[in-house]
């Protein structure tokens, strides 16, 4: 699975590729897991390109947000397709995460704004 | 009459093998048009469940006997629905009677088990288990839309 980072300020941006399932989730665990033990307390993840979410992809975004809340920290989820936030919606995550339509307003719940 | 369209595929326990199994079903599925909304249910479905008979059912990873270990599926189409029916000789496993996770009001309380078990109650019409000469059958089905 293909995972890209960009810092911007003090955001964290994760941006992830099509599938994240039973495969593909440790990996994408323990590079969220990592990015927090190494201090990043405000966490974007990009969902633009994700298409299809199971349980095991789910649970990464569950732990990744019990864990940087914990430290004080923040997860913002952006760019949902359709179907996965059907999905989303499904688990009940649409209410106990933050979750936002595109990447600036993420930028935006986390107090940070996109470059002028 | 023609007979309903059916595909099936016996796979080992491996999770590898699991993705291109999916994968055909997938396309069996599209290939005699059947929604995408209940393609996508299926395919969560197949992950979930055979996901689960791997890791829970054959016990972690653990040793399995090499005549043992095998899990087949069978998918069908017909006018009204795509049916699923997931079938292994494993020990008795019935994920129908798995909790389902209270859904928590915030990220402090949600447990992180019991995700897929209420992804493939809510997505799908049906979900059945049976034990039938030593196997489990987990049958699933979700309803066509009509065009």
């Amino acid at each position: 699975m293909q995972i890209n980072e960009q810092k911007q300020g003090d955001v964290m941006i994760v941006a992830i590729d099509d599938h994240l399932d039973t495969i593909a989730a440790p990996a994408f665990e323990q590079r969220l897991l990592g990015l927090i033990d190494g201090g990043e307390r405000k966490l974007i993840v990009d969902c633009s390109a994700l298409q299809y979410v199971n349980s095991a992809g789910l649970k990464v975004f569950l732990l990744t947000a019990k864990k940087i809340e914990t430290l004080g920290g923040q997860l913002v989820i952006c760019s949902l397709a359709a179907s996965v936030l059907m999905i989303f919606e499904m688990i009940g995550f649409t209410r106990i995460m933050k979750i936002a339509p595109n990447r600036e307003e993420a930028l935006l719940a986390l107090g940070s704004s996109a470059p002028a | 009459m023609q007979p309903e369209p059916k595909i099936q595929f016996s796979i080992k326990v491996d999770l590898a093998a699991l993705a291109p199994t999916a994968e055909r079903i997938r396309y069996f599925l599209c290939e005699h048009g059947v929604d995408a909304d209940a393609i996508y249910a299926i395919e969560i479905v197949i992950e979930e469940i055979a996901t689960n008979t791997i890791k829970y059912g054959f016990g972690n990873y653990g040793f399995v006997s090499p005549a043992k270990g095998n899990i087949t599926l069978t998918t069908t189409v017909t006018e009204a629905r795509a049916e699923l029916l997931i079938e292994d000789d494993g020990p008795p496993f019935d994920p129908t009677q798995a909790p389902d996770p209270i859904q928590h009001r915030d990220v402090d309380e949600m447990p992180v088990g019991g995700l897929g078990i209420h992804l493939v109650r809510t997505l799908t019409d049906g979900f059945e288990y049976k034990r039938v000469n030593h196997h489990n059958q987990v049958r699933v089905w979700v309803h066509r839309k009509k065009e």
